[in-house]
């Protein structure tokens, strides 16, 4: 990146502005922050060369929320390809890291609520992460999923009452 | 009476309106269905976020490092995405120009397609000459009607008429009526067989007996 460059003033805007809001958000779709922080570093590279095509700070904020979401989707994807792939050519799960059963069980309690997210379908799952990590109002999800303000509201209350029906059927102790 | 749980979702997210806002308020407060229903939904989002967050500000500055550590090129936008900025003065100069520009093409091209509509006619003792632009065939046939003293009626067409088949040629019936008769009869025969040919012609019975 050239430092020297105007852009990279406008760009640091908007990185600050706007970071906080999609790793939030990107962290509870890929379940683990390493994968969190390639998505954003991904996402935020994306609009850097695209940056002249895209009017205003507000169209950038929809946008690399957007892109994000989708890169975090398509890598959830194709984890889940890869693990079925595994599963398929050894006929046996795969391999998760343990490195103690303290750290198994501390790993689990602090996965409980990223299981649950992660049995809500995809459609309900990103509204309800908008909604409750990224701190957008319905208009400002319907904007950035091209959706109604309408369609938002009944699929974050599906996706709550789908919450709850999936952590009472897990019998999952919640802290 | 307590609203539906969709809107008390809407309302635990403050997307519900004044006065509906203070009205689900109240009913919250005197209604001990609806106060339990709402606490559910509070417990789901309390659910949520259960679980704290990791540093974010610590991946902040990580990424932000990676970024500025890569080569990074913006890339060139497209001619037809670019954006012009052009004075509203301008921009109205150039309007009106354009318009005024496709109408007078409009009027040229309609001014040439028009072409010579009118129908000129001399007469030159016993003979009518017409020269015809774009007339109904109707019309032509009022003139000619109408020239009771013409002995002779010269029909001029424009250079540009063009000619198309219109409907089904007579000979063809002829021939699709008679099938297997040769249609054209040699000369030489005419008088003989052109005249069996014409009775055949005009009796429908004939043919169909032979077949």
């Amino acid at each position: 990146m050239n430092w020297r460059d105007s852009h990279t003033r406008q760009f640091q805007h908007v990185y600050d502005e706007v970071f906080p809001i999609i790793v939030r958000i990107v962290y509870r779709i890929t379940g683990d922050l390493d994968s969190a922080e390639e998505v954003c570093q991904d996402a935020f590279i994306r609009f850097y060369e695209r940056m002249d095509t895209i009017p205003d700070s507000e169209q950038a904020r929809y946008w690399l929320i957007r892109v994000a979401k989708n890169l975090a989707l398509n890598l959830q994807k194709r984890r889940g390809r890869e693990r079925r792939a595994y599963e398929r050519v050894f006929h046996e799960p795969a391999p998760r890291e343990v490195s103690g059963e303290t750290e198994v069980l501390r790993a689990e309690s602090s996965k409980v609520v990223q299981h649950a997210l992660d049995r809500l379908p995809e459609g309900l799952r990103t509204v309800l992460v908008m909604k409750e990590y990224g701190d957008l109002n319905y208009k400002e999800i319907a904007t950035i999923l091209g959706i109604t303000e309408g369609n938002v509201k009944v699929r974050v209350f599906r996706a709550r009452e789908r919450l709850a029906e999936v952590l009472k059927e897990g019998d999952i102790y919640v802290p | 009476m307590c609203p539906d749980r969709e809107l008390l979702s809407a309302y635990l997210d403050g997307e519900v309106p004044s006065p509906w806002k203070e009205r689900i308020a109240d009913e919250l407060q005197n209604d001990a269905d609806c106060a339990a229903a709402y606490a559910q939904l509070c417990e789901s989002r309390r659910v949520l976020h259960s679980e704290p967050d990791p540093d974010f500000a610590v991946s902040k500055q990580t990424v932000w490092q990676r970024i500025a550590d890569m080569p990074l090129v913006r890339k060139p936008i497209p001619l037809w995405r670019r954006r012009v900025a052009l004075p509203v003065p301008v921009a109205a100069a150039a309007a009106s120009l354009l318009m005024l520009l496709a109408g007078g093409l409009l009027w040229h091209t309609a001014r040439a397609t028009v072409g010579p509509n009118e129908i000129a006619s001399s007469s030159v003792g016993n003979e009518l000459v017409v020269r015809i632009g774009e007339i109904s065939i109707e019309e032509l046939l009022r003139i000619i009607n109408a020239g009771e003293t013409v002995g002779e009626l010269t029909v001029t067409l424009p250079d540009s008429a063009t000619f198309g088949i219109f409907g089904e040629p007579q000979l063809v019936r002829a021939a699709d009526f008679r099938r297997e008769e040769p249609l054209l009869v040699p000369l030489e025969y005419r008088g003989a067989a052109g005249d069996a040919a014409g009775d055949r012609a005009t009796d429908p019975g004939a043919s169909a007996g032979r077949d």
